[in-house]
């Protein structure tokens, strides 16, 4: 049982992310197919830990695939527009948050959960649009990629103390799968400092990033002893990567690292208030 | 006169013979009931738990047992394995979800005498949005008129309600369970 824990979370996400790797070499970091297959190996390995979704979805667990999915077609489709993408997946999920709460809508105890996920909904669509704007991806390529290893890794560890473990696997998997990825960008970082560094495109940050929203939005409703306030700070790191793309004095191979402790920063406050 | 009064007389015995005869109804006691549930713990021991929150109503016909009904209703988050932490994990949505489906019912559909004082109750029980038949074998144990008593045993594959973590986590692949009740009226 433990082995395949270890398989499911870690190994086959890690192969992923050399599986993306690779296809990113051969089509390219801007090519939608890139984007696409990244999507669909975020929902691989979701289905792999929590199973296939019943057709109509039963419980929320089932309805995420279902906004994920959603998620990848409206990027791919205002790939074009991207601001416009921003809007349509803001409203996506704010959409997804009703649906997915929609017996708890009324509950006053929830309150404070609504809130604090829409406060997330907000931080991580303003990263978005500020990534998109100053196309942070081809001015730093490390950024925002490790600002959602960051937050991947925060939503699984503040998963597994508000008593969810099935979604802190999940979060952890998807850590292991950006983790992967960067890790390979970084020894090729290493080796050949002066290339060029664009890990993901613009289109498959917000595929990557709006589909850990949604994971983190079940997490928020549903996870039993979960701190609303603690995953609404979270949503802080993606404040952090506009501070990590000033490091452009910074030497190259030592950037990513440094990027990774700024990230870490809202991440680590946001673990410590959800142990409280 | 006499006619009319022959009429009523009449009306009046068919009236208290049905009653006589009919079934009757009973509330689950929640202080003297407790659901309980069994599951392989990989193999090392077998897990225990029980519901504390049970409530329901129970239609019992002593001389027809198949005119009989009974509805249960558990509070998915009343779950208690005498580990607090375990029991908040098995209120997520990886166990019960408790959260998104707070109940979990029973509701009989057919109840088939097997014995002098067992039977086979066939009934659906929803849980986590799905509701699949199960059986039970009950035992009547007494009655005074005023409370019954009985008890339950039954099996599950958690799975099929779509808890595939019991699975998962290296638990089960079945759930047995036993249900002590009382009833009043």
């Amino acid at each position: 049982m433990f082995a395949e824990i270890i398989l499911n979370t870690l190994f086959v996400p890690l192969i992923f992310g050399v599986v993306l790797y690779s296809v990113t070499i051969v089509l390219g970091v801007e090519n939608l197919l890139t984007a696409l297959i990244a999507g669909l190996l975020i929902i691989a390995i979701y289905i792999m830990l929590e199973g296939a979704p019943s057709l109509p979805p039963v419980s929320s667990r089932h309805k995420v695939v279902f906004i994920i999915s959603g998620i990848i077609a409206t990027t791919l489709l205002f790939s074009r527009w991207k601001q416009v993408g921003n809007g349509v997946n803001f409203l996506l999920l704010l959409a997804g948050l009703v649906w997915l709460g929609w017996n708890r809508l009324f509950d006053v105890s929830m309150l404070p959960r609504f809130l604090a996920l829409t406060v997330l909904i907000l931080l991580a669509t303003g990263a978005s649009v500020y990534s998109a704007r100053t196309q942070l991806p081809k001015k730093d390529g490390f950024v925002l990629p490790i600002t959602l290893l960051c937050m991947t890794i925060g939503g699984s560890i503040i998963s597994l103390l508000g008593a969810y473990i099935g979604f802190s696997q999940a979060l952890g998997a998807i850590a292991a799968f950006i983790g992967s990825y960067i890790l390979i960008a970084f020894i090729v970082l290493i080796r050949q400092p002066e290339k060029p560094q664009i890990l993901f495109s613009q289109t498959t940050l917000q595929i990557i990033s709006m589909s850990v929203v949604t994971l983190l939005l079940v997490v928020g409703l549903f996870a039993p002893d979960v701190n609303p306030i603690a995953l609404a700070m979270l949503g802080l790191t993606f404040i952090a990567s506009h501070f990590s793309s000033r490091l452009s004095n910074v030497n190259k191979r030592l950037r990513p690292i440094l990027i990774g402790l700024i990230a870490a920063i809202p991440t680590a406050a946001s673990i410590a208030v959800a142990a409280l | 006169m006499n006619s009319h009064i022959k009429l009523i007389a009449a009306f009046a015995a068919i009236t208290f013979s049905s009653a006589a005869f009919a079934a009757d109804s009973y509330k689950i006691d929640p202080i003297h009931t407790w659901v309980n549930f069994t599951v392989s713990h990989g193999g090392w021991a077998a897990a225990t738990g029980q519901f504390r929150t049970v409530s329901g109503s129970i239609l019992f016909d002593e001389d027809e047992v198949t005119k009989s009904s009974v509805q249960v209703e558990i509070d998915a988050s009343s779950v208690d394995t005498n580990n607090g932490a375990r029991d908040k994990h098995l209120s997520s949505p990886d166990f019960f979800n408790a959260a998104e489906f707070p109940k979990i019912t029973f509701e009989s559909t057919s109840i088939m005498k097997t014995g002098d004082n067992t039977g086979e109750i066939v009934g659906n029980l929803s849980m986590l949005g799905v509701s699949k038949p199960i059986t039970l074998i009950a035992t009547f144990n007494k009655s005074d008129g005023n409370k019954v008593g009985f008890s339950a045993v039954g099996e599950l594959i958690p799975a099929d309600f779509g808890m595939a973590k019991v699975a998962g986590f290296g638990m089960g692949p079945n759930v047995k369970f036993t249900i002590e009740l009382e009833a009043k009226k």
